[in-house]
């Protein structure tokens, strides 16, 4: 075989190749055989942008003053919270995907990746990759689109501010007669330790989940729900729901002192109610939430001995329950404008046990259906702490293609 | 929790699922349709006769743009054979995840049993750049169109064909029963073509966009929206505005829904000394709006008797 035969055959392949994928990199569009597999473009090539996918923006603006009871600085602060960058489009007709990137306290990190396959038979439908864990009514939600400035403070204690999970989840539902259905899901994450913002001041033990663990080890969650229609009106939910920990550590930065092999467990029980005129302009909902934390709930860290020394310090695991609840009152007289009273309140995960209370008062008007004001007020109480007073005002704008979802 | 107690936690979970899962449907033979609006539904009943069980998701007297979910609306989407929406993003911000949740493959979008009304309708107020500026903007028109007088007809033969389509058995009686429809519009219409001639030239404001379809058909001038932008709520300025283009014009009747802001929609009234009409925006949306021929025909009278016009004959 001579080199003028050869030539313009893989010259062809070359081409060919070429045409059918496409390279994932930015490189010279042309896939030989053996090369890394491209993704198939379809009816475009990758210089067009018809089938880039839906993006949104969710923009999170609060100004605040904080007064303490005790000697902490009172004073203002305002700024930028939060910005969401989501992309979201359809991958194939049986599957989905949406990325969400937030940018928080001068960070920017991947809060949402993932891709929830629908092609499954029956009401079965499974997501994977890391996305917000089905836990209640509220940690499914994104801060800035919740009723209040900030999430109850029992989610917060014991939940995270948000509670993204690294993992897979299988969900199903089914109807019961005509106007009920019952939802349930179940997910297995290898990384579920959720999140906290704005108490990156507080100094003790992180909570570090394994590196590898086995089947037995990993974190899951689950969740019951069933609605119903009570009326032409009125709507009832309740749900049960809960989120195992398995195999995680409490390390310290700088210190030997650390504790592996731990787990504890949240169950939840939630009940709503919600009534919408038959204009959809007024609207009644109240709800809550119970909640209790068990097992190992937290660490307590003593920098024993030369201070600085990280061989001579010990940590000590609280293995125990501590519960709480919240429940919310929210009154709609138009669809601009609505207002509510939210009471939260729980046992702090840690030696103490101390009670800790929050009592919201909050006031918000949709300038339209996408720009939304709030005025709240927060009234804390922390058992042996300094009770405090919150008065926030809060505007956040959405940017871009918007969908009322299911809220289930 | 140990490993144990969660695997029996979660056998016993699964277990009670399975036999609730268990339970028969026992749901009727009929041809199941659902449409997101009652227009829709109402005509599939008329010309669907015994054949089909229809469900409206929406009642009739909400903002169409804004329906809330209710669980009862998955289940008939789940279980539909046919299922017919507007579209022109009418119930897009509402009806898309409920669709992906129903999963319900006879209902997809491609599928047989998937009917987008608006397919072949020329629609009005297409944006021509589609900015958030100008407000809850559909990108591709004015969907109100349920509100013209010639909605109704291409509503029912997209109905009828879709019917013949998912049930072939059943043309004869849906081919009877869309003749007997189209009858009975055709002595409406008559009466409908009078009361427009009346109409004609009248000068109307609106509170939002929807009856615009109408006005243009007979010929009415809508000289302002008490929106400033479609999903805007109106500012006192744009009160202010409303009034003044009022008071220039000569406007003396306003256009409402029971959904709309009517505060404000009144206090321009008595600013102006105009009359407000407040009508229904879909099927169902008043007592006396029980289908789209009675829904078109109360509009007729309720704005001849706003304009003082005679009405001959007299209405139902």
């Amino acid at each position: 075989m001579n080199i003028k035969t050869i030539a313009p055959a893989a010259l062809t392949s070359l081409v060919a190749f070429g045409a059918a994928d496409s390279a994932l990199a930015q490189r010279a569009q042309v896939v030989s055989p053996g090369s890394p597999a491209g993704t198939t473009l379809g009816q475009s090539t990758r210089f067009d942008s018809d089938f880039n996918p839906a993006v949104s923006l969710a923009t999170d603006l609060v100004a605040d003053w904080y007064g303490y009871d005790g000697d902490s600085e009172d004073g203002f602060d305002l700024g930028l919270r939060r910005v969401d960058f989501l992309v979201a489009d359809w991958i194939d007709p049986n599957a989905f995907s949406w990325i969400t990137v937030a940018y928080e306290e001068e960070e920017f990190g991947i809060e949402e990746g993932a891709i929830e396959y629908v092609g499954l038979p029956g009401n079965w439908s499974m997501r994977g990759g890391r996305f917000f864990v089905d836990f209640g009514k509220q940690m499914q939600a994104h801060i800035e689109q919740l009723r209040t400035v900030d999430r109850p403070l029992v989610l917060r204690e014991y939940l995270g501010e948000e509670l993204p999970g690294d993992g897979a989840q299988i969900d199903n539902w089914f109807g019961v007669g005509d106007y009920t259905l019952v939802r349930f899901s179940v997910g297995v994450f290898g990384d579920l330790a959720g999140e906290s913002h704005g108490e990156d001041d507080e100094v003790g033990p992180e909570l570090s989940p394994a590196e590898r663990a086995v089947f037995g080890d990993l974190g899951y969650t689950g969740r019951l729900t069933g609605l119903t229609e009570i009326g032409e009106n009125g709507t009832l939910q309740f749900g049960g729901s809960a989120r195992f920990l398995s195999n995680f550590a409490f390390e310290v930065d700088g210190s030997e002192a650390g504790a592996q092999e731990l787990d504890n467990a949240v169950y939840g029980l939630d009940l709503t109610y919600g009534w919408l005129s038959d204009t959809g302009t007024r609207s009644f909902t109240v709800g809550g939430e119970y909640l209790m934390f068990d097992g190992d709930i937290g660490a307590d860290f003593d920098d024993n001995g030369t201070p600085g020394d990280g061989t001579d310090d010990t940590l000590t695991v609280l293995d125990d329950s501590v519960t709480g609840a919240y429940g919310f009152v929210d009154y709609g007289w138009s669809q601009f404008s609505s207002a509510g009273v939210q009471y939260s309140f729980a046992e702090e995960p840690d030696a103490s046990k101390a009670d800790l209370s929050e009592l919201d008062l909050y006031y918000t008007r949709r300038l339209s259906d996408f720009l939304r004001l709030r005025f709240a007020t927060t009234f804390g109480e922390v058992e042996g702490g300094e009770d405090y007073t919150r008065f926030a005002v809060q505007l956040t704008g959405f940017i871009g293609p918007h969908g009322h979802g299911l809220n289930w | 929790m140990s490993n144990a107690n969660l695997n029996r936690a979660l056998l016993a979970v699964l277990a009670a699922l399975g036999l609730v899962l268990a339970t028969p449907d026992a749901s009727a033979a009929d041809l199941r349709v659902v449409g997101t609006i009652p227009d829709l539904s109402t005509l599939a009943e008329e010309i669907g006769g015994d054949r089909v069980d229809t469900r409206s998701l929406s009642r009739g007297t909400e903002n169409l743009h804004s329906v809330q979910v209710r669980p009862s609306m998955l289940i008939a989407l789940n279980k539909a054979e046919l299922y017919l929406q507007m579209g022109l993003s009418m119930e897009a911000v509402w009806i898309t995840d409920l669709l992906i949740r129903a999963k319900n493959k006879r209902i997809a979008s491609g599928s047989s049993g998937f009917e987008n009304c608006s397919d072949g309708w020329e629609a009005i107020q297409v944006p021509e750049s589609l900015s958030r500026k100008g407000g809850d903007l559909h990108p591709q028109g004015n969907p109100h169109f349920n509100l013209d007088p010639l909605g109704g007809p291409h509503l029912a033969a997209k109905v009828h064909s879709a019917l013949v389509r998912v049930d072939p058995k059943g043309k004869a009686v849906y081919d009877k029963n869309y003749e007997a429809w189209k009858k009975r519009l055709a002595v409406k219409q008559e009466r409908w073509k009078k009361i427009a001639e009346g109409l004609k030239g009248k000068k109307v404001v609106v509170y939002h966009t929807e009856y615009n379809y109408f006005a243009k058909r007979v010929g009415m001038e809508v000289v302002a929206s008490i929106e400033p932008k479609p999903g805007i709520p109106p500012s006192p300025g744009d009160v202010t505005r409303v009034v003044k283009v009022m008071e220039e014009q000569g406007a003396k009747v306003i256009l409402t829904a029971a959904w709309s802001n009517n505060r404000q929609t009144n206090d321009i009234a008595r600013r102006t000394g105009a009359k407000v009409v407040e009508l229904p925006n879909q099927v169902k949306g008043a007592d006396w709006a029980t289908d789209w021929i009675a829904l078109m025909d109360g509009i007729h009278t309720r704005l001849a008797e706003a304009y003082e016009l005679e009405l001959e004959p007299k209405p139902e």
